[in-house]
């Protein structure tokens, strides 16, 4: 039901590049202006609305990958679960976790850190190709090339949506040692 | 199902849209008290605490220490509480409930564990939604029930200090027929509290008869003290280890916005563990052991001993502990080997929090120090270690806690509109679907008040309800999180599988409580729910309670009834316009009129106080827009069988796996 423009709703640019400074600025501006504190109490409900909206959106437009979906999602486009994906991504992600299975197996906090690191990094540079890929699609005029542009981005998307479920692995890690504990 | 179950479904009035869960009265008109309180509702001690003239003070009510111990005793001639309750712990054990904060909000399965190491008789079988004390006269008593005997002190000594006689106990007003003056208060609660706890909190508030301004986390509560005290600008991270409990929060305060940016914890780890392994060695060294058929004076006297030997290790680096001639030595390094296990798994819950804010221990600006456990050497040495800093400690880590809550108090009462306050939603809110897997719906550390929406359809033909679980927890299966509330979507009109569309709204508002509601989107058809909390007290425990308490409970009742009507009946008139704004060519003009009509009585009568004329009205206007309703939805079912909405449906994410 995500079919409101968050860029809208804090009047930011629509596009992938966010000044992040802007976004902090105008969302504490309107949200001082809609918490249901500050709201008379015949306002409240409706001001606790907006404040969820706008909750919502700043949550979405933070994070790279929630905002890049935003956006394909104001193109039209929503990623499902099923999309076919390439080979060597799919052997890729068996083989991080597998060294993943056998570290948490080993207790080696070490190498869990270091996995960890090396996650990230690799995020940060797929995070950087994606930025590459908006910049590119935002330029380019309507036509079949804008076509093949988005879909570039999509598999873009799709590519970290895995890698974030591979960073969420690090995280049931802990998890699974507070439930034993 | 037969056509005419949604005819005048009982309790309820809306074209489709109904309240499935009502935490409290979120949405009541908040009324400006006089004076505001903070309270710290601790699991060891509690305070109240005050704003006066723009700084926060707490309020000691005579004593020398702001603590009250959060003990009650029950006794033939009336209850104790604080310190008098705590000297009849070893006398009176069954009679004397301490650490009350441990089973707020939880089911006897919940605390089966601890039942052989607490001095005092928990009852409640295996389905029993909360847990309750036996005492020795064989009363039962809830822990929201207890909890609102500490509320009362504490409400009671500020009273005695502030001497305003708006504090006197709310039953001297009932002279007054106006509501007399609610006091008003902050109640704080670690960030880590679920729905079912915080609930159980806010009832605890309720039937002390205070006002609940707000359930304020007490990492962010810590946070506003020191920011309101010092100006700071940064990213601050609040490591809070009280008796029973252990929260990590991650905030940004920066031009008088305090946000939070991660959070987490445990709520079933604190200094009480560390005194029950100490009590435990204690107790093997005198050839007795705990479990079951233990004496319950000697395991109070054992684990009074254990704190207070632990609190002596914080003056001198070794002690002994002693109960009648047996003395167990203990060290500083001896300490620190027994709570290493639950140090650790602060450090856990600080990294994972860490993570969630995206930042490094370095990129922190200060770490604050709260809970009284924070006070032992043994616990600053290891923060002081896991962030590479040494943690900030201006204000008294066990007063930090109320005197932020005093600041919220004021803020929200009228005092100043300086502060706003960003909290987050500790634990993520979900569904459970196929296979006991949980959907998650609103993230952890989600800014509230949050909103998620889910759509859910049939899978069946002709399918006219099913069942939805809500849970809260970060585990991947159900099992693993802690189940909030089952209800029933009933009388949904017989349709092909897949054709339904219920959107079911999640809300959690600013006090981090939970409200569902649910609207069938193809045929705005009323369907009836039935809600089971799996937790905590249902609201008819609580208004019971509530009318034990309080002479004018039964005026509260109807104007919280009151409220309720109008809000429904707003919304019926509201969805009752889109819907003759959408498809007014299905009606004709004598159903047209009568519904013009019923909307137009149905307005007249919102503003007034009788809650039953507002029902009639609503019910009147649900019977004369019923064969609207019917010309709607047999129109939805024909678009459904051309295929359009089939159609619509397969491009839903995820619509018909869903159960």
């Amino acid at each position: 039901m995500s079919s409101s423009d968050y860029f809208a709703l804090l009047g930011l640019p629509r596009r992938f590049a966010v000044d992040r400074a802007e976004l902090e600025r105008r969302y504490l501006e309107r949200s001082r202006a809609v918490h249901p504190d500050r709201a008379p109490a015949e306002e409240r409900s409706g001001a606790a609305g907006q404040a969820m909206e706008l909750n919502q959106a700043y949550r979405a437009l933070k994070r790279d990958l929630p905002r890049a979906e935003h956006l394909l999602a104001l193109e039209g486009v929503t990623i499902g679960d099923n999309q076919p994906v390439a080979p060597e991504l799919l052997a890729e992600m068996l083989e991080l976790r597998e060294q993943l299975d056998e570290a948490k197996q080993a207790g080696d906090r070490a190498l869990l850190d270091r996995l960890e690191r090396a996650a990230r990094e690799r995020q940060r540079a797929e995070l950087g190709e994606l930025a590459a890929e908006f910049a590119a699609l935002e330029s380019q005029a309507a036509g079949p090339e804008r076509a093949d542009r988005l879909q570039a981005v999509v598999d873009r998307v799709i590519r970290l949506r895995y890698l974030a479920r591979y960073r969420d692995a690090f995280e049931d890690e802990d998890d699974a040692q507070e439930g034993a504990a | 199902m037969a056509d005419h179950d949604h005819a005048g479904q009982a309790g309820h009035v809306g074209g489709g849209l109904f309240q499935i869960a009502e935490p409290g009265e979120s949405h009541a008109p908040r009324k400006c008290a006089t004076r505001a309180v903070g309270i710290d509702l601790g699991t060891t001690n509690s305070l109240v605490a005050v704003v006066d003239n723009g700084a926060p003070r707490v309020l000691r009510g005579g004593e020398a220490s702001g603590l009250l111990p959060s003990v009650v005793s029950y006794q033939a001639d009336g209850v104790r509480v604080g310190e008098a309750a705590r000297r009849l712990a070893a006398e009176r054990p069954r009679d004397t409930i301490a650490s009350v904060k441990r089973f707020m909000g939880r089911s006897p399965a919940d605390v089966a564990s601890v039942a052989g190491m607490v001095p005092y008789e928990l009852v409640g079988g295996e389905s029993d939604r909360v847990v309750r004390f036996r005492l020795a006269s064989g009363r039962e008593v809830t822990p929201v029930e207890v909890s609102a005997e500490i509320l009362r002190a504490l409400v009671a000594r500020a009273g005695a200090e502030l001497g305003a006689e708006s504090f006197a106990d709310s039953s001297a007003d009932s002279s007054d027929d106006v509501p007399g003056p609610i006091e008003a208060a902050v109640i704080t609660v670690p960030a880590y509290f679920d729905d079912a706890q915080r609930q159980a909190t806010r009832d605890a508030g309720r039937l002390a008869g205070l006002d609940v301004l707000r359930l304020l986390a007490e990492p962010t509560a810590a946070a506003l003290a020191y920011g309101l005290d010092q100006g700071s600008r940064g990213r601050y991270a609040v490591y809070d280890l009280g008796g029973g409990t252990f929260d990590i929060s991650v905030l940004e305060l920066h031009q008088g916005v305090f946000k939070v940016v991660s959070t987490g914890g445990d709520t079933a780890l604190g200094g009480d563990d560390v005194d029950r392994v100490l009590a435990a060695r204690l107790l093997e060294a005198a050839g007795s052991r705990g479990g079951e058929g233990h004496d319950a004076g000697l395991l109070r006297r054992a684990l009074d001993e254990a704190r207070a030997a632990k609190h002596r290790l914080s003056d001198g680096p070794s002690t002994e502990m002693r109960l009648g001639d047996v003395a167990v030595p203990l060290s500083r390094a001896d300490l620190a080997e027994v709570m290493r296990p639950w140090l650790d798994r602060t450090a856990r819950s600080v990294r994972r929090a860490l993570r969630d804010a995206e930042l490094a221990t370095d990129e922190l600006d200060g770490v604050i120090l709260v809970g009284g456990s924070t006070k032992s050497p043994v616990v600053r040495d290891f923060v002081a270690e896991l962030f590479g800093r040494e943690p900030l400690s201006q204000l008294d880590p066990e007063e930090v806690v109320a005197l932020g809550a005093a600041a919220q108090a004021h803020a929200l009462s009228g005092g100043t509109d300086e502060v706003v306050l960003l909290d987050v939603i500790p634990l993520s809110l979900g569904i459970e679907t196929m296979g006991g897997v949980v959907e998650k719906l609103v993230p952890r550390n989600s800014t509230i008040p949050a909103r998620a929406v889910q759509t859910f359809t049939t899978y069946a033909d002709d399918q006219t309800g099913f069942d939805i679980h809500v849970v809260q927890g970060e585990r991947e299966t159900v099992e693993g999180n802690r189940s909030l509330a089952r209800f029933q979507l009933k009388g949904l009109p017989p349709m092909p599988a897949g054709l339904a569309r219920v959107e079911i709204r999640f809300e959690v508002d600013a006090d981090g409580l939970t409200r569902v509601s649910a609207i069938e989107q193809v045929t705005g058809k009323q369907a009836a729910v039935e809600v089971k909390p799996t937790y905590g007290l249902t609201e008819e425990e609580v208004e019971r309670m509530l009318l034990d308490s309080f002479e004018n409970a039964e005026q509260d009742l109807a104007r919280r009834s009151l409220l309720g009507q109008r809000v429904e009946a707003e919304q019926l008139v509201v969805m009752t316009r889109a819907a003759l704004a959408r498809d007014g060519d299905m009606c004709d003009a004598p159903t047209r009129a009568a519904i013009e009509h019923g909307i137009a009585e149905l307005e007249r009568v919102i503003p007034g106080d009788d809650h039953r004329a507002i029902r009639r009205a609503a019910e009147e206007l649900d019977r004369v827009a019923h064969p609207f309703a019917e010309a709607r939805m047999n129109r939805a079912v024909r678009e459904a069988v051309r295929g359009r909405r089939v159609d619509e449906l397969d491009a839903e994410p995820g619509a018909g796996r869903r159960r």
